[in-house]
């Protein structure tokens, strides 16, 4: 008895010190870097609008935390609008291409097509076409999104294996009952994995919407530190930009987790879901 | 007569993956067209196919110009991309202290979003092509390192057993098994990585530049020239295909033997 007890403490102790040995090496990689930087920011007084060092980033983020977050607010709620009418757009799209093959032939060579160009450049147009407000940010969100999760969506809709249809069939199954027990199932994680991709690029499409034309968010925060070489801003700004895309990601990693706990995929990378 | 019906369904069966998609095409610049004639949109807000397509010819010299200088910036942030992502790579995977003192960072590296820097380089490099190389190379870099890594590492593990039993030495695991075995992840990498670093230059030049396709949209933005600039987005995704399924075909080539190759469709969820 005791001497179980004794065991469990030990593997215990034992998992702390490697979780904490596994996070040493990160630790000290980041403090040493923030030290060399700001040695040499201090040693060679380096002028702050060229590269201001990391304390004072720090502070000026304190400095601006008001503002940051008010803006970063704006940044968010364009980027998840954007994000949610890309999902649900992509969702009926993907089913209908999925019900119909004939429709599929015509849409997926257009659909790789316009993933693998270079979208962001039309973002300016969408400033003509829809003002200097929230809505063009909004539209440029989606269109980046929509690829990525509409690909992956029909991708998992369509990429079942035969053998799980053949079974359905046999089992006399209508198509319907094939659609929702095996074809949705299916396309779940790949559904998920769209979404992280989606989440990333409409951030960045808020951001660049906001960089080409607008006056609010941290895109527009961007654009100002610049016009004033505010190097300091910037760098605050890009601190808070890195957390709110890392809350976006994780928040579709949860989700994911939440949603498709029960699926095979995720009892295999249970493990890499917050590495990447 | 009905024989003749026949020919032709088995044609249209045969080049069904070519005709459907044309089919949607023509039918979407054909409505695009009509609806510019039937609602008479001005040039200025929507310019129709037959504009644009008249604009590119017009202005093809000036078009070509600002071609070159995006594709070059692309084409070295690119090369240099690949340059750098394949040492870093092979020395994470062989040495072990390198990966642990490596990835983290990588890993925080690739959660900035980098876009946010390009105006960095603009206050640090200047107008000239060298920022934009950077930025292209930056974001080249990280997608071609993660998937090469992955490439190297994803291995089942019986394989490599199996090599140390036949008392295989590290250097030929690794040339044997783990750089083939890495490949297919590596082309994946150039795909996004090659696309991303034509994105970047593209946002770079928005940022601050006097020449460049990104330069174009926004000189063609604020003067309302949306011919031109409709001119100028149909030259980029053009270029952005043709960088892509270079780099497709490269790789259909080159790794022709894989197992991944045999089953395609996977690899084009991947990208």
């Amino acid at each position: 008895m005791i001497k179980d007890k004794m065991m469990t403490t030990n593997s215990l102790s034992h998992s702390v010190t490697l979780t904490l040995k596994k996070s040493l090496y990160p630790i000290f990689t980041t403090v040493t870097i923030l030290v060399l930087w700001q040695g040499a920011v201090s040693l060679f007084s380096v002028p702050e609008f060229i590269l201001p060092g990391p304390v004072a980033i720090i502070l000026e983020l304190f400095k601006l935390i008001g503002l940051l977050l008010y803006h970063g607010w704006v940044t968010m709620y364009e980027t998840v609008l954007g994000l949610v009418l890309a999902i649900i757009l992509a969702l009926v799209l993907s089913v209908f291409v999925v019900w119909h093959r004939p429709v599929e032939k015509m849409v997926w060579p257009i659909l790789v097509f316009l993933h693998t160009t270079p979208k962001i450049a039309i973002a300016p147009l969408f400033i003509i076409w829809f003002g200097f407000g929230a809505l063009p940010k909004i539209i440029i969100s989606l269109w980046l999104a929509y690829f990525p999760v509409a690909i992956a969506t029909i991708t998992g809709l369509r990429d079942v294996e035969p053998e799980m249809i053949d079974l359905s069939n046999s089992m006399s199954c209508t198509t319907l009952q094939t659609f929702l027990k095996i074809r949705i199932p299916n396309s779940l994680p790949h559904f998920f994995s769209g979404l992280k991709l989606g989440s990333i690029v409409a951030l960045l499409g808020a951001i660049l919407g906001e960089y080409v034309g607008s006056d609010k968010g941290l895109g527009y925060i961007i654009d100002m530190a610049i016009h004033n070489t505010d190097v300091k801003m910037l760098f605050a700004d890009v601190i808070v930009l890195t957390i709110l895309g890392r809350l976006l990601y994780w928040s579709v990693c949860i989700a994911e987790r939440y949603v498709i706990s029960w699926h095979v995929a995720m009892r295999v990378d249970d493990q890499k879901m917050f590495s990447a | 007569m009905t024989e003749n019906k026949h020919i032709l369904k088995s044609t249209f069966k045969k080049h069904e993956d070519i005709l459907y998609p044309l089919f949607a095409t023509i039918g979407l610049v054909l409505i695009w067209q009509l609806s510019i004639f039937a609602f008479s949109i001005p040039n200025y807000l929507l310019p129709g196919p037959y504009v644009v397509m008249k604009e590119i010819y017009a202005q093809a010299p000036l078009l070509w110009g600002h071609t070159l200088v995006t594709l070059y910036e692309t084409s070295l942030g690119f090369i240099l991309a690949i340059a750098f992502a394949i040492p870093i790579s092979v020395m994470v995977v062989w040495w072990k202290p390198v990966e642990k003192v490596v990835m983290p960072l990588m890993i925080f590296l690739q959660t900035v979003p980098k876009v946010s820097i390009a105006p960095l380089f603009i206050i640090w490099f200047g107008f000239g092509h060298f920022p934009k190389v950077l930025i292209s190379f930056l974001l080249a870099y990280f997608p071609i390192v993660i998937e090469m890594i992955t490439g190297m590492k994803d291995i089942e593990p019986e394989v490599v057993d199996l090599s140390k039993s036949m008392s295989a030495t590290p250097l030929q695991v690794f040339a044997k098994i783990r750089i083939p075995n890495s490949l297919p992840y590596f082309f994946t990498g150039l795909k996004l990585g090659g696309l991303l670093s034509l994105v970047d230059a593209v946002i770079g030049e928005f940022m601050g530049s006097m020449e460049g396709l990104g330069y174009l949209v926004i000189y063609a933005n604020d003067r309302l020239n949306t011919k031109l600039l409709f001119a100028d987005l149909v030259v980029l995704l053009l270029l952005g295909k043709l960088i892509y399924s270079l780099i497709e075909w490269i790789e259909k080539y080159s790794i022709s033997w894989h197992v991944v190759m045999r089953d395609k469709e996977k690899l084009l969820i991947a990208t």
